[in-house]
């Protein structure tokens, strides 16, 4: 991929992402919540942030003759648009979050005076970013997925 | 000539029945709660928006002042956005369930070096947000 330019106008110097983890901090703060809530044996819980997009879904883009319009056309609006030292990139964002709590000492409060916890938990975000960078005539010059960390499981075994 | 009534439908009630019946016995509770960062964009407001014709304050008129503004291949960009959250969570008496969904709209406005719109790219995802609380599969 090529270079980001990153000296933008005074209102685009705010990173994209930087804005959405601010915001989104409140919204991921709720989703812990859940997955720590100490209701039930055993919670399972999910986050996601738009759909993800897989490798056969951009397929079509071929460089030096895709242009932005059916780019959108195929795939929407995307994410963040910034501008390149020639041309443009766009990057549609989108993560999987995964967390698994086993309270295997929940049980025992049914006979037991003292509800004891035996707590394990773990999770995972699977994040990714698909980038396409466009030349000065918004043609699709190349693309990728920027962070590929693979899925994020169900598995609450942390060790 | 004999035909074979159809036991699906006496089947699928009894099934629908029993899961209903299951879910109430172990059903402790359940929560749906929404949540969004921005304004919704009207359509009425996005069509105002002519190609060609319109001015950089005419549209800050009709939508505001831009969320961001981008400089890409001699074009300033305005950038709206918008979030929308839907979370629902199935509490079981073993088992809690939960799911958050969240999805975003974007409207990007390119204009040309005379202030004038050149072109305009919407994505309208939030009209595809879904309540869950199953957090299996897709």
């Amino acid at each position: 991929m090529a270079k980001r330019h990153t000296s933008g106008k005074a209102v685009g110097r705010v990173p994209r992402l930087a804005a959405l983890g601010l915001h989104l901090l409140p919204l991921v703060a709720c989703f812990a919540s859940f997955g720590l809530s100490g209701c039930g044996f055993a919670t399972v819980a999910r986050l996601s942030i738009n759909d993800p997009i897989r490798p056969e879904d951009v397929a079509f883009i071929v460089p030096g003759r895709t242009t932005l319009a059916e780019v959108v056309e195929h795939l929407g609006a995307p994410d963040e648009l910034a501008a390149l030292d020639e041309g443009a990139v766009i990057a549609y964002h989108f993560r999987d979050a995964k967390y698994t709590r086993v309270n295997f000492g929940w049980p025992a409060r049914f006979w037991l005076t003292v509800s004891p916890d035996f707590i394990l938990s773990a999770g995972g975000l699977g994040t990714d970013v698909f980038e396409v960078a466009f030349d000065s005539r918004w043609v699709a010059r190349e693309h990728a997925f920027a962070k590929h960390s693979g899925h994020a499981s169900f598995n609450p075994w942390p060790f | 000539m004999y035909t074979r009534r159809p036991m699906v439908s006496g089947i699928t009630l009894q099934k629908t029945c029993l899961w209903v019946g299951v879910c109430l016995l172990v059903a402790s509770g359940c929560a749906f709660s929404r949540g969004n960062l921005g304004d919704e964009f009207k359509p009425e407001d996005v069509e105002k928006i002519k190609k060609g014709i319109t001015t950089r304050s005419e549209v800050v008129m009709v939508l505001g002042a831009p969320d961001r503004i981008v400089q890409a291949n001699g074009h300033d960009i305005f950038q709206y956005y918008r979030y929308d959250l839907k979370s629902g969570s199935l509490l079981l008496l073993l088992v809690n369930f939960s799911r958050v969904n969240i999805k975003s709209d974007d409207l990007y406005i390119l204009f040309n070096r005379d202030g004038v719109v050149e072109d305009i790219v919407f994505g309208k995802r939030t009209d595809r947000l879904k309540f869950q609380f199953w957090p299996f599969g897709e």
